[in-house]
């Protein structure tokens, strides 16, 4: 036990200090790092640890995010096109700030009608990740696997879904899918429900605080200087959200292949762009990680999420059936969902949100398409094996996660002993009035 | 106008011939009377007439609507309760009533966060339309052959899409298949026309007129309550025995209430009966009527559009393709009338006898689906693309002549419903 204790700790230490050094690097290295939960889904790099001798995989509990997609809203992609449009009638615009609002134009109007929905690439995401799960576990959905896939209301989630289960269905003619996506599962796979709702006071208050860090840290002038002139004497020109807006419109370029050759990145500077992303990384932390900030309160919204992903593999290793039931829905509960069940250092709790980026990176976490496969294994030949029996190994966005309790055979652990802990850790009392 | 002629009474004659015995029809199976919320007709498919000597299909243009689902709307599965509990709390149920009570409690339960969701029928109708599409027409689905598929926004029928190309995908992995479903298509996917509204409701007065003659609420209360005058006062009975017909006929969507039959309820002719005023309902909701201009099928003019500019396209390319629309039974019917399927453009004003020479429930049951299917000459180039419509997958009928049926001519087709279209010139054509 103080073995893998200590083998833990070194890895954590390993991963600490590595990440200190790498942040800014990773950042300056692939600016599409820094669109936060717009980075497109990384394919994984690292080979995968052999099951267990005399062990075989044969179920998966899952929950994923939808892939890339267009901004949520229209007007993210029409108010900087407003903005640059009122200094075009003024003849304020200089050549490089018409040169944007051509581009912006463009892409306002192929964005009509068409916010929030699924990309070519968010498409392509799930069918290579429904690709590399069958291949990686052909003992899951081989055969007469059945598959159980529920989804998110938003229709990016069913597309997401709908390119996964057409793969796999390609790949195994006789697998068994049923598909839904519902009201009635909203409260579990989604938000908007329950012990969601009652963070929304808290999500309020977080929002305070980084919108307090944009201001104190982000200073436009020089972004707004290239593009319109005599900025600051303009009194309707709101050059902070101007150049956050194109910001975010520059990182989620990477989500289409249409605009994949066009780059808006050059009219920032490196340093700008790091402070951009490191106070969106701070957002997603307060809001819907395991931040101080929060009362470390965040992750226990989804609970009732985990109890049912539980509850589904008790019935799953009872009844022996070999499958899968996936789950598709939004990085906004992935994230808490990830934080809660201690996934690597995700659960990483930071006091001083100006050293986070330090220990926390959200581009690691929250990709376009980042998923949790929970993957069973129970010895060779016996379906009916107990709960002592069974091993699970976590991976996140396909690579092998450290989970809360030791093992001497990482990545697998006892799903017993992961099981008590999460059951424990679920029944917390938690306070959401203060 | 004297061939127009001859293809309109020979559209008539075969018309009249299919659909001689709406009474014989529900005789033979009374959930057809339940309409649009009968369980798509699968199990008696007519084999389909071979192609033309040395013709092949390559493209296919296709809309249909989603599969079985739950009904719409808090009232469909309340109304039927709490009218019922008002018997219930005088003691004024027969027994039979307190069993339908119990059922309809059952059912409001059962559908608790599923408005008007996909079911599992609906699912299994969709993945089976998609085993015999591609049995059909396997020269269209082979090979790397580009499929785009689109759904309305609604959730069950970007589900009914999904059960569908997995099944093609299961039967031919290469398939090239596309999926969407996004305001930005809606335009043409499902319309929201300003006219039809104000039109609509000018012609309520037409089937409201017909009500009494057509509802007689009086012989369901009989069934299900013991005091006739306490029904009267209390129930609105028009609405109740609506609703009932409805939550009644939409048992039918769901495998958990097969071997539920509520059907006493509504012997044969009550149910002929109550299905003639749905029928008007539906005509002057998407007829093309002199009672609302001839105007309103007209709305499913850029879905036409739709199709023409995607058949010109897959000509052009040469190689196969489908494109696949998925959406809504409100958008089928309009569209049949719009194109003349079938004889479904008849225009009257006399409600009365509609039901002899325009059903609906022949057209739009869950699933229904339009499949247009093009030919070309594999040897010979020039000669004409041929198109033959599928409704339900069974051959149809356009008043457009043909030395071949059930096989036309493309550029006939094409030429016709343009000129129809120009015909309502303040329709915009709303292409992207």
């Amino acid at each position: 036990m103080k073995h893998t204790l200590l083998i833990i700790a070194a890895s954590m230490a390993g991963i600490l200090s590595a990440n200190a050094q790498t942040a800014r690097q990773d950042v300056a290295a692939q600016f599409a790092r820094s669109a936060s939960n717009h980075y497109a889904y990384p394919a994984p790099t690292r080979a995968l640890t052999p099951a267990p001798e005399g062990y075989e995989a044969f179920y998966i509990s899952h929950y994923g995010r939808h892939g890339s997609r267009w901004l949520s809203s229209e007007g993210a992609y029409t108010r900087p096109v407003a903005q640059l449009e009122h200094a075009n009638r003024e003849g304020m615009l200089t050549e490089q700030g018409k040169h944007l609002l051509y581009i912006l134009r463009d892409v306002a109007a192929a964005a009509h009608d068409r916010a929030g929905d699924l990309s070519d690439i968010g498409a392509q995401q799930h069918r290579d990740i429904a690709t590399r799960m069958f291949n990686n576990f052909p003992s899951v959905f081989g055969g007469k696997a059945v598959v159980t896939a529920r989804s998110s209301m938003k229709i990016r989630c069913i597309l997401s879904m709908q390119n996964e289960t057409m793969t796999l269905r390609a790949l195994n003619p006789d697998i068994r899918i049923t598909t839904d996506a519902s009201a009635s599962d909203m409260g579990r796979l989604a938000y908007g429900y329950g012990e969601d709702t009652l963070a929304n006071k808290l999500r309020a208050r977080m929002n305070l605080i980084t919108d307090s860090m944009y201001r104190h840290n982000i200073k436009p002038q020089r972004f707004v200087d290239q593009l319109i002139d005599n900025a600051p004497s303009l009194e309707w020109l709101d050059g902070l959200q101007l150049m956050r807006d194109v910001f975010d419109i520059a990182g989620n370029m990477q989500s289409h292949h249409r605009f994949s050759d066009i780059d808006l990145f050059h009219l920032f500077t490196v340093n700008e762009i790091f402070e951009l992303w490191r106070i969106k990384n701070a957002c997603w932390y307060t809001q819907f990680g395991n931040a101080p900030h929060n009362g470390n309160r965040m992750p226990f919204t989804k609970r009732n999420l985990l109890r049912e992903m539980i509850d589904s593999t008790d019935v799953a290793i009872a009844n022996g059936q070999r499958g899968a039931n996936l789950r598709f829905g939004h990085e906004s509960i992935l994230l808490p969902l990830a934080s809660l069940m201690e996934l690597d250092t995700l659960n990483y709790s930071c006091d001083d949100l100006n050293q986070l980026h330090l220990h926390w990176q959200d581009y690691n976490i929250i990709p376009k398409a980042c998923n949790i496969q929970m993957v069973f294994y129970r010895p060779v030949g016996q379906s009916k094996a107990k709960a002592d029996d069974i091993f699970v190994k976590v991976l996140f966005n396909e690579h092998e996660a450290m989970l809360p309790v030791g093992t001497d055979m990482f990545p697998y652990y006892s799903w017993a002993q992961l099981r008590q802990y999460y059951l424990e850790k679920i029944n917390t009392d938690i306070n959401w009035d203060d | 106008m004297k061939t127009k002629s001859l293809a309109l009474l020979l559209a008539a004659c075969c018309f009249l011939g299919i659909n001689a015995g709406v009474r014989e029809d529900f005789k033979a199976d009374i959930k057809a009377s339940a309409n649009n919320y009968w369980a798509y007709p699968d199990s008696d498919l007519p084999r389909l007439t071979p192609a033309p000597e040395g013709y092949t299909p390559f493209f296919m243009n296709h809309y249909g609507r989603h599969g079985s689902r739950w009904l719409i709307g808090s009232k469909a599965y309340n109304l039927p309760v709490t009218q019922l509990e008002k018997g219930e709390r005088n003691g004024k149920l027969t027994k039979r009533g307190k069993e339908v009570l119990a059922l309809a409690r059952q059912m409001r339960a059962d559908a608790i966060g599923r408005d008007g969701e996909l079911s599992d029928i609906g699912a299994e109708q969709h993945q089976r339309i998609a085993a015999r599409m591609y049995r059909n027409f396997p020269e269209i689905f082979a090979g790397n052959a580009p499929v785009r598929a689109r759904s309305t926004v609604v959730i069950r029928c970007i589900l009914s899409m999904q059960n569908e190309v997995d099944i093609l995908k299961m039967l031919n992995p290469n398939l090239d298949i596309t999926t969407d479903a996004s305001r930005a298509e809606m335009y043409y996917m499902n319309y929201d026309d300003p006219v039809v509204g104000p039109l609509r409701k000018g012609a309520y007065d037409h089937y409201e007129s017909l009500r009494d003659k057509l509802l007689k609420p009086d012989k369901l209360g009989k069934r299900l309550f013991t005091d006739m005058k306490f029904y009267r006062d209390s129930i609105d009975s028009y609405d109740f025995t609506l609703y009932m017909f409805d939550l009644v006929g939409n048992m039918q969507s769901h495998h958990a209430y097969d071997a539920i039959d509520l059907w006493d309820l509504f012997p044969l002719d009550e149910a002929v009966d109550i299905w003639r005023y749905n029928n008007m309902r539906w005509y002057i909701w998407s007829g093309e009527t002199p009672l609302t201009q001839c105007r309103i099928d007209f709305m499913e003019a850029n879905l036409v559009r739709s199709f023409i500019e995607d058949a010109d396209r897959a000509i052009a390319a040469g190689t196969p393709s489908a494109s696949l629309r998925f959406g809504h039974e409100s958008v089928v019917l309009p569209l049949t009338c719009l194109m003349g399927i079938n004889g479904m453009d008849y225009q009257t004003t006399d409600l009365e006898n509609l039901h002899k020479h325009w059903a609906s429930y022949k057209v739009f049951p869950m699933a229904c689906n339009l499949q247009m299917v093009y030919y070309r000459n594999t040897s010979d180039p020039n000669a004409d693309v041929l198109v033959k419509v599928l409704l339900n997958e069974r051959e149809a009928t356009l008043p457009v002549l043909t030395d071949m049926a059930p096989y036309y001519h493309w550029n006939d087709v094409r030429d016709y419903l343009l000129d129809k279209l120009s015909r309502q010139p303040y329709i915009q054509s709303i292409l992207q």
